[in-house]
């Protein structure tokens, strides 16, 4: 189907369009220049905000971890039960949301990509089985590497290009899209009850330092020449203190040079969480102006923020230590888990409370993120889904980004230690539309090297989500109905095809997913072979052959090949 | 009070009715006919309230004033009275599975025996059981952190497994016996046993003041719970008087000045809740 989009307010960052009216053509799922009006249907968006779709970056919606939450909290799904309606399936919602819910909740709020970042290579069947349940949206997962056996041994021996090898062969085993990173070295000394303090320990039973891994799998990336950057969960997350962490980190990595159209060469999730300053939860206070400063006078580091909302959610991380630390903190159920020579993980339920001070400043942090880094292209919008909060709180983290209003209001609600210990109160910066279009979609697809997401130009995927808001009448006081809008999008159009309308879901197409193809020289190939085989022979519960994801796992898939070795 | 009569038109459905609609509050403020038109569950399809019961007398305005009473058995009849704020509830026979669920107010008043679930969840109100209680009285749902909140139970029977389980706050007291397990998780509120108590009783135990008092025999009690002390409370005879006189258990008086036995746990969690124990003799 042939679509116009008429008389719309666009905001299209990637091409300079910042809310000029002007009308959007879709020819077989594909953006184009013109179109007779005869040939296609018209939509009529005057009046309201057209954007390209959403692009999430960094959502846990699918594979082993989310799955585990699920099962630890059917009182997170019985306050939230979904019916089914003539198109859309029953499930269930709120922080561990079924695979169907999820898709259309991101579709109601016109996102059409998300990432799912955690990964373990052995769960990837399962990650990819949830993503084919996931309707709707474009997706992809990153692998985690940062405790991967072979990714140690490769560090330790100094071996970059049987590293590089070694992340190309398990890019295919497990149709990954980008290597991830979580507590690197932290989750291998957990396995013996341990954890590392920085980025200069020791991990146990390798020779390797955190620093090594994260400077290493960054200059593998480059040199391959992947389309995303390392995608990394730092060391110390949740300890008061490790803003310094953080800052050290992206300074480990400021010399490797990034592979040619890119300018970064790391990303930074839920950065909120790794923004703590103090020496203790008692004198905990902002991290975020440090890491601003830092961000604002360096060109290769981007960051989301993780954002924390007031509720009642489920935090789950790769990072196994930190989360039994969070399990003593609240005392809450726990789950542990340990994927034998790649990963861990952990799942405990989280209440964010408006009077606890560590919960406010960490409110707070997120949006001072958000607001003192000045470049939206490297700050992106996110909450860490569900750590921070479910992702269907969107609307109310862009009313905060876009409204001081909206800001100070939460802050007189919640413990005043907001206020004191962060900077948040002095800011007085607001995102327009604009810049909620580059935050939330344009720059987060173009880091992830997705060219045909995040812009309306020709050529682009027919991905657009328009918003009954008028941008000429709004103004940062009616932060509620910029809540509203982007709550339910008047419509939400998919690849050409018209999947909400008025907020409700009217059609279920599957999405592809994106999974990063490398060439390996055959020398190079052979010989990690030998070293796969010999490493699954002694140590894996399951065999090499048995191991790669098959093709009927990806329905619709979109290899992105890359040239790494020339 | 107000009046509004159910007579079960049908009887022992072997797909049980899920039946929320019996509440004060969804019932006042309507005619008769919108009553008789209500949504009722059968398995997967959708009915109204007059396919299975006839429906008579009057109807208050608001829920405080008005009375339901289900004529017969209908023990084939969940949700009756769940989530009910205020007014008051007669069930002249058995009654379903999770009775009263999640309630903050009003009475619930059972002449028969009720299912598995009662009270569960509840903060407020009043359950009152002439016959025996299911499983899982008063408890948390799977996976919530906290059972009932708050108002009281009193069961004339006996009550089954899991009896009181997360209990935060109110109280429950069961004129039989409790069967095992009673009060595992508890972190709050107080249960009554007049009856004999089975093993587990109180497992896993927190503290915050829970309290269980086994006016009967006790079967056996978890090794991780540790004798502290034989004792006069005080409080024993307000509470004891408190039974007697308002919801009219009058043998709760004979154990007035009785010496009771404290246990203290449960230690496999580090708990400091407490089992008290009369004195035989």
């Amino acid at each position: 189907m042939n679509l116009i989009i008429k008389g719309g307010y666009v905001y299209d960052p990637i091409n300079g369009v910042n809310g000029e009216r002007m009308d959007i053509y879709i020819k077989d799922g594909k953006i184009v220049e013109e179109l007779p009006e005869h040939e296609a249907k018209v939509i009529d968006a005057s009046g309201m905000v057209v954007m390209p779709g959403g692009v999430d970056l960094h959502s846990h919606i699918a594979g082993s971890k989310i799955n585990l939450g699920r099962l630890l909290r059917p009182e997170d799904h019985r306050k939230d039960p979904v019916p089914r309606t003539r198109v859309t399936r029953a499930g269930v919602g709120y922080s561990c949301p079924s695979t169907y819910i999820a898709g259309y909740r991101y579709a109601q709020m016109g996102y059409t990509t998300v990432m799912e970042p955690a990964m373990p290579p052995l769960g990837a069947r399962h990650v990819h089985e949830e993503l084919n349940d996931t309707p709707i949206v474009d997706k992809s997962a990153y692998p985690l590497f940062g405790n991967n056996y072979f990714v140690l041994k490769y560090v330790r021996e100094g071996d970059l290009e049987m590293l590089k090898a070694f992340i190309a062969w398990l890019m295919r085993a497990t149709r990954g899209y980008a290597i991830k990173i979580v507590n690197p070295g932290g989750v291998e000394s957990w396995k013996w009850g341990k954890n590392v303090e920085g980025l200069d320990d020791t991990v146990e039973g390798f020779d390797v330092t955190p620093r090594q891994i994260i400077t290493s799998l960054a200059r593998a990336n480059e040199e391959l020449g992947l389309p995303h950057t390392i995608h990394l969960h730092c060391n110390n997350l949740g300890v008061p203190g490790n803003y310094q962490t953080t800052i050290e980190t992206m300074r480990a990595v400021e010399d490797i040079k990034p592979k040619e159209g890119r300018e970064t060469t790391i990303h930074i999730v839920h950065c909120q969480f790794n923004a703590l300053a103090g020496d203790s939860w008692a004198t905990l206070r902002s991290g975020a102006p440090e890491i601003a400063k830092y961000v604002n006078s360096h060109r290769h580091v981007t960051l989301d923020l993780g954002q924390v909302i007031f509720t009642d959610t489920t935090t789950m991380t790769g990072d196994g230590p930190w989360q039994f630390r969070l399990y003593n903190l609240t005392g809450n159920k726990w789950i542990n888990s340990d994927v034998e020579m790649e990963a861990g993980a952990g799942v405990v339920p989280y209440t964010f409370r408006k009077k606890n001070p560590v919960n406010a400043i960490q409110w707070a942090i997120g949006l001072e993120l958000a607001l003192l880094i000045y470049d939206p292209w490297r700050v992106y919008m996110t909450t860490d889904h569900p750590n921070g909060g479910p992702f269907t709180f969107y609307p109310k983290v862009i009313a905060w980004l876009m409204s001081r209003k909206a800001r100070t209001e939460t802050m007189l609600e919640i413990h005043k230690a907001a206020m004191r210990k962060t900077t948040l109160a002095d800011i007085y910066r607001e995102y327009d539309f604009y810049e909620i279009a580059i935050t939330t979609r344009a720059a987060p697809a173009k880091v992830l090297g997705l060219r045909e997401k995040g812009h309306l130009g020709p050529g682009a995927d027919g991905d657009v989500a328009i918003y009954d808001i008028d941008p000429t009448e709004w103004r940062p006081s009616m932060y509620r109905e910029v809540e509203k809008a982007f709550s339910r999008a008047k419509y939400t159009i998919k690849g050409g095809e018209i999947i909400v309308v008025d907020g409700e879901v009217v059609s279920t197409p599957l999405g592809k997913t994106y999974w990063v193809d490398v060439e390996i020289p055959e020398d190079l190939e052979g010989e990690l072979m030998k070293d796969l085989e010999e490493g699954f022979r002694n140590y894996y519960t399951i065999s090499l052959d048995n191991y790669p994801v098959e093709d009927a796992y990806l329905p619709i898939q979109r290899p992105v090949k890359v040239v790494g070795w020339r | 009070m107000m009046e509004l009569r159910l007579k079960p038109k049908v009887s022992g459905l072997s797909i049980p009715l899920e039946a929320e609609v019996i509440s004060p509050d969804v019932v006042a403020g309507k005619t008769l006919r919108e009553v008789e038109e209500l949504r009722v569950y059968h398995g997967n399809r959708v009915e109204t309230l007059s396919e299975y019961f006839e429906v008579e007398g009057e109807v208050a305005p608001n829920p405080e004033e008005q009375l339901i009473i289900v004529e017969g058995d209908v023990s084939w009849v969940k949700y009756i009275g769940a989530e009910m704020t205020a007014g008051k509830v007669i069930v002249k026979g058995d009654a379903g599975m999770h009775l009263g669920s999640r309630m903050t107010g009003g009475e619930i008043i059972v002449e028969g025996s009720v299912g598995d679930w009662a009270g569960a969840e509840m903060a407020g109100g009043l359950i009152r059981i002439r016959g025996d209680a299911g499983d899982l009285l008063g408890a948390a749902y799977r996976g919530s952190p906290e059972g009932m909140r708050g108002g009281c139970i009193f069961v004339e029977g006996s009550a089954g497994y899991e009896t009181g389980t997360g209990m935060r706050r109110g109280l429950i007291v069961i004129g039989g016996d409790a069967a095992p397990f009673t009060g595992a998780h508890m972190n709050g509120g107080v249960i009554f046993i007049l009856g004999r108590a089975a093993k587990r009783l109180g497992a896993q135990m927190k503290g915050n003041g829970s309290l269980i008092i086994c006016l009967g025999e006790v079967e056996e009690l978890l090794p991780t719970f540790v004798y502290d002390t034989t004792y006069t409370p005080t409080f024993m005879r307000i509470y004891l008087k408190t039974l007697s006189e308002k919801l009219g258990i009058k043998r709760a008086e004979e154990y007035i000045g009785r010496a009771f036995r404290r246990y203290r746990g449960d230690r496999a969690v580090g708990g400091d809740g407490e089992i008290l124990v009369v004195e035989r003799g």
